[in-house]
């Protein structure tokens, strides 16, 4: 009863315009656990991750979710909002349906604390992403589904968040995450699920030497 | 400026800036919504429909231009076309399959054709020109005491609906995206808020006139967000704005132009704030620059 997966998924696909992105997926995520989807560009992990996350609809297959929306977090590859949206770092950070009490000890480790009264649309690619996990991982979910997480943040911010990756999947909490990097999937024992060609691969345990 | 404010004549003055600050916070509230979730275009649409919703209740036979029940006859007939246009502008708008831009040029196109359809085949004399003019298009010195009170309504219902949805309205317009992961139901605020540009439009064009209708939901919001840092900034420099524009509008229409049309004045001012604000921002925008954070 403790392992019951936070989400168990069977049969998915994804159609795009009459094309096929991926079929067959079958994968369950269970509390404690961080899985890696991996595969080459195109392979449909991004596209996986929204149709997870809700923001595009699956085209078949059975989603049983054990968890509600609000105990999901997502961090996108790249924002890709509104640069009109003139607002300050720290009102991104409180922004969501509720109100979450700040990790000072978070935002210093990502370098935020100094950052909060500047606008994040005048922030670095780098800079918003840690804002957008920050912002995430304060909101305490028990799944956490980040799309590329490592890519564009400099080397302390990847260790800082591998630190924090790992402490989350021993508190119970999941991490699934679409990556590339198989050097911080080691770092973080994930699970990897391969995607290639729009077809899914079964999970394995990834290899650590 | 003592003889204007012990003047009786003048007390219609008084009317159109109570009546005039109540839209000013309607305005104020629904416009930053309106320019960051890109309606601009729609809301010049919405407020065109006006007219294809009058056509259709003359036609219908709903009331006669002349007769002041029937006026409100109309407007009603007006409103509930306006909300339906505005829905189906809505739907159009989340096809994957055509630009927001399109759709809403298709609906403005249908809206206003379909005006000039029924009132062609409805057309006699007691539907002139004039008639029809002036129940299209308000004039806010020409405000009563009913209308200001519905514009009250509206600026409560504006304000308790952007209060208690100020989270989930935040995080659509941050990104739509991350506020769908959260759970936010993205759909429904779409169509809420092109509903409620629908039914604002429509009112308050019958009061104010579609020129400073236009204006008043574009401008503002844009001033609020070119200038502002958070959401409760955003609303006051909106409101603020809005404010400034209309009473300079009302007193130069007391002081220097009595004849010329309220709405144009208001909306013409409002445009000049606008373009030396943007001047302004461009000529010291770096000089508000936040500071870098220091070198580690």
């Amino acid at each position: 009863m403790v392992n019951e997966p936070v989400i168990q998924i069977s049969g998915a696909a994804y159609e795009h315009h009459g094309e096929t992105i991926f079929r067959d997926v079958n994968l369950c995520v269970e509390p404690g656990v961080i899985l890696a989807i991996t595969g080459p560009n195109g392979a449909g992990k991004t596209t996986l991750i929204k149709c997870l996350v809700g923001i595009i609809p699956w085209a078949k297959g059975q989603i049983d979710f054990r968890i509600t929306p609000d105990d999901i977090s997502y961090v996108p590859q790249k924002w890709t909002g509104d640069s009109v949206f003139p607002l300050r770092t720290g009102e991104v950070l409180a922004m969501g349906l509720r109100a979450v009490t700040p990790d000072a000890e978070l935002r210093g480790g990502f370098d935020l604390d100094r950052l909060e009264r500047r606008a994040f649309t005048g922030l670095s690619v780098g800079q918003q992403k840690k804002v957008l996990l920050v912002r995430a991982l304060e909101r305490r979910p028990r799944l956490l589904v980040l799309d590329e997480p490592f890519a564009g943040l400099d080397a302390g911010s990847c260790q800082y968040l591998i630190k924090r990756l790992s402490a989350m999947a021993s508190g119970g909490g999941s991490v699934l995450m679409a990556s590339h990097e198989s050097p911080y999937q080691e770092a973080l024992g994930a699970r990897v699920f391969e995607m290639s060609d729009g077809h899914a691969g079964a999970g394995s345990p990834a290899t650590s030497s | 400026m003592e003889s204007l404010f012990k003047n009786p004549s003048m007390t219609y003055l008084f009317t159109a800036l109570g009546g005039g600050l109540l839209f000013c916070v309607v305005a104020s509230v629904i416009s930053p919504w309106v320019v960051l979730r890109r309606l601009s275009y729609a809301t010049d649409a919405l407020a065109h429909a006006t007219f294809g919703g009058i056509a259709l209740g003359l036609f219908l036979g709903m009331g006669d231009v002349s007769d002041p029940s029937g006026v409100w006859k109309l407007l009603a007939t007006s409103l509930a076309f306006s909300v339906v246009i505005s829905q189906l502008l809505a739907l159009l708008m989340r096809l994957p399959f055509l630009s927001q831009d399109a759709a809403t040029g298709i609906v403005y196109a249908g809206a206003f054709a379909m005006g000039g359809i029924f009132l062609s085949l409805k057309r006699d004399a007691s539907y002139g020109h004039t008639n029809l003019e002036s129940l299209l298009f308000g004039n806010i010195l020409l405000l009563n005491i009913f209308e200001i009170r519905i514009l009250a309504i509206l600026a409560v219902l504006s304000v308790l609906g952007a209060w208690f949805q100020r989270r989930a309205l935040q995080l659509w317009a941050f990104d739509s995206d991350l506020a769908l992961a959260e759970g936010v139901r993205t759909g429904l605020l779409h169509y809420s808020l092109i509903g409620a540009v629908a039914l604002v439009t429509v009112v308050t064009t019958k009061f104010l006139g579609l020129m400073m209708v236009m204006a008043f939901l574009v401008i503002p919001g844009s001033v609020g967000l070119m200038i502002g840092r958070s959401m409760r900034s955003i609303y006051l420099i909106s409101w603020l704005f809005s404010s400034v524009c209309l009473v300079t509008g009302l007193l130069l229409i007391a002081t220097r132009f009595p004849d010329v049309p309220a709405g144009s004045l208001t909306t013409a001012v409002g445009f000049i704030f606008f373009i030396l604000l943007v001047m302004l921002r461009l000529a010291f925008g770096r000089r508000r620059k936040m500071p870098e954070e220091p070198a580690p």
